[in-house]
């Protein structure tokens, strides 16, 4: 039935028809240059989007691709350098060592003993060892006061 | 929650009779585009632009928002064209539903807007309303499209512009046939209503 006929009927217009006569009056024009500049704009815009792709299930490395590298003798896990025991050895000697220089400089020992190493390795004490030594034993004279 | 993400987004496929089957070389531009090739994604989206377009410009009687929301749509699909999965109508009812959602979305926020922007109503003088009267019967339509609520519009839009079934306007806008029926009858009686005199004059005959 056409529109014609619709309108020579007698009888109430319905809401459908009236609705579709006045909205194929306000339908829009297709615009057939801004629909292809509308394609470039969205293809341009797609190529610079990032979007999810999906891996598909036939593809695979190709073998000759592939180069095989002879495996790492690497440990896991490095071991240490010291065992425990060793390493409380280590602590005891440098605890030790520090107490003997902690002492060696407390006593009157110093002055003479540098000579007597001196005397008895035939090397000769430079001025700057004798001001050391002088030094040494001026110090340990006032602790003495 | 990888595997949440890529869950396949299914279109929903209604069984009538009068609706044509995907073009078969969709679902191969589908594929193409979803391991990204562009110009597969340039033919889908040449197929189905002026659709698309048609339906956001009815929806808003503005064409650039309506190519804004068509570009949206578009890209939406260039994003997640591998979880997409195509039922036998193809592509048309996902895109539909997008763009009508879209629309929807920016009547919602333009009808806010226009809210919170709403001057005091103004007497029109009589040398103003003669210049109303001889507006353009298209301007006028549009005006009344714009007034009704967004849900109504889309249906009589889809409906009227698009010649959809009932049937594919609900499933465009994710509600059952019988909810389009209600929508589109408030929707014909208002627009009967404020274009009285328009569609008497487009059918003078007719009794009330």
């Amino acid at each position: 039935m056409d529109e014609l006929e619709k309108k020579r009927r007698p009888g109430p217009a319905t809401d459908e028809e009236v609705a579709g006569l006045l909205l194929k009056a306000a339908k829009p024009k297709q615009d057939a240059a801004r629909e292809a500049a509308l394609l470039d704009r969205i293809v341009a815009q797609a190529e610079r989007t990032p979007r999810v792709v999906a891996a598909a299930p036939d593809v695979r490395p190709v073998a000759a691709s592939i180069a095989t590298l002879p495996a790492r003798n690497v440990a896991t896990r490095r071991p240490p350098l010291l065992s425990r025991n060793e390493t409380w050895g280590a602590a005891g000697l440098l605890a030790a060592s520090l107490l003997i220089g902690f002492f060696a400089g407390q006593t009157t020992l110093t002055q003479t003993t540098m000579q007597r190493v001196a005397d008895a390795s035939g090397v000769s004490l430079t001025p700057a060892t004798q001001d050391i030594a002088r030094v040494l034993a001026a110090a340990e004279s006032e602790d003495d006061d | 929650m990888l595997a949440r993400k890529l869950e396949p987004l299914r279109v929903p496929s209604w069984p009538t009779a009068q609706r044509s089957a995907a073009p078969p070389e969709e679902a191969a531009l589908l594929v193409a585009t979803a391991a990204g090739d562009a110009s597969a994604f340039r033919q889908l989206v040449s197929l189905h632009l002026s659709g698309a377009v048609a339906i956001a410009r009815g929806m808003l009687q503005d064409a650039t928002e309506a190519e804004d929301v068509a570009q949206d749509a578009f890209l939406r699909l260039w994003r997640n064209a591998a979880t997409l999965e195509l039922g036998p109508y193809g592509l048309k009812p996902w895109l539909r539903r997008v763009v009508s959602n879209l629309a929807i979305d920016r009547i919602r926020v333009r009808q806010r807007t226009t809210l919170t922007e709403e001057l005091p109503e103004v007497p029109v003088r009589a040398d103003q309303a003669d210049g109303l009267e001889a507006a353009d019967l298209k301007t006028r339509v549009q005006t009344a499209l714009q007034a009704l609520p967004e849900r109504q519009c889309a249906a009589i839009v889809l409906f009227h512009f698009e010649e959809m079934s009932q049937v594919e306007v609900g499933e465009a806008l994710g509600i059952t046939d019988e909810a389009v029926e209600s929508l589109l009858a408030r929707a014909r009686r208002a627009l009967r209503t404020a274009l009285k005199d328009d569609w008497r004059t487009l059918m003078p005959d007719a009794p009330d």
